[in-house]
């Protein structure tokens, strides 16, 4: 039946997803189009971008800050960013004393909206239990040194709520506009495993 | 990276990161299939969840596989609600590729 020819033989995971969606649209349980718009969208729409807007937005503006940190789901859907998987949002301020981390430890839950896609790293074995029993080592690996001082929480995904980290706001940005500030911040500081620093750069 | 199956300090996967959301066509498929008969209230996404966690839990320190498990999930969850059977998706992949 398939007219894709390949040099190498599709593996088995791809052909059973094939098989799988044949069957479903065979039976008007999926409609292909539907299937398509959403990886368009998780492939190239919906990504970190989202959440560094939500933080550069939450660093010049106070008010908006105190109602990002009040009832994240609200102060999110006001930038347009809301749907599945953030539907229960709660955003952890980073301070001077307290840094934060964001785990899954039983699958990889993750906040679609604003962070798009969970890295692979976040899902692996090693970072779902070292987030827990051991996050300062964790974090080294990360190239990030939280002094001792300072004190680490750890978010776990519960089955509704989904976190973010707001960064620290770096120093030495005091003349940027928001959106020259969301540029500065990574995936990886919403998610606590980094910070943002003048030199930082969002990758995607 | 660490084989081991304690979880105790094991290698978190090698740099340089792979950022993309999925590695394989397969995987993103998967994921759509997923949501979007979630969305369409075949289940709910917590259901989905469980048999995720159950995969997952099933090979602890296996970091490699994330997405295989996620089709485990998805299979076995689409084949206790009786919306595809296991025999028909196997006789439907056989159709899609002799091995």
């Amino acid at each position: 039946m398939s007219t894709q020819h390949h040099n190498a033989p599709e593996s088995e995971p791809a052909l059973r997803v094939k098989a799988l969606e044949s069957l479903l649209v065979e039976k008007g349980l999926v409609d292909p189009q539907t299937l398509d718009l959403l990886v368009d969208a998780y492939e190239n729409k919906v990504g970190p971008k989202n959440g560094a807007k939500v933080v550069a937005r939450a660093w010049v503006d106070p008010a908006y800050k105190a109602r990002l940190l009040s009832n994240g789901t609200a102060a999110i859907a006001e930038l347009g960013f809301s749907g599945m998987q953030g539907e229960d949002m709660v955003v952890v301020e980073n301070t001077p004393t307290v840094h934060n981390l964001i785990v899954c430890t039983l699958c990889s839950c993750y906040p679609w909206p604003t962070l798009g896609l969970p890295p692979v790293w976040y899902k692996s074995a090693p970072y779902r239990s070292r987030a827990v029993s051991d996050p300062r080592g964790l974090l080294k690996e990360f190239g990030l040194d939280i002094a001792p001082e300072v004190e680490i929480r750890v978010w776990d995904s519960s089955a509704e709520v989904r976190y973010m980290v707001l960064p620290e706001h770096p120093k030495g940005t005091e003349h940027m506009s928001e959106a020259e500030l969301a540029e500065l911040v990574t995936r990886d500081s919403m998610i606590g495993v980094a910070k943002v620093t003048v030199g930082s750069k969002a990758r995607s | 990276m660490s084989q081991s199956n304690d979880l105790a300090p094991a290698a978190l996967p090698a740099k340089p990161e792979d950022s993309r959301p999925f590695q394989a066509p397969w995987q993103a498929r998967a994921f759509a299939v997923a949501v979007t008969m979630s969305q369409a209230g075949r289940y709910t996404w917590d259901e989905f969840r469980g048999y995720l966690m159950a995969e997952i839990a099933q090979h602890p320190g296996d970091s490699t596989e994330y997405y295989q498990h996620w089709l485990d999930a998805l299979e076995k969850l689409l084949a206790d609600k009786g919306f595809v059977a296991g025999n028909e998706l196997n006789a439907k992949t056989q159709e899609f590729g002799p091995r």
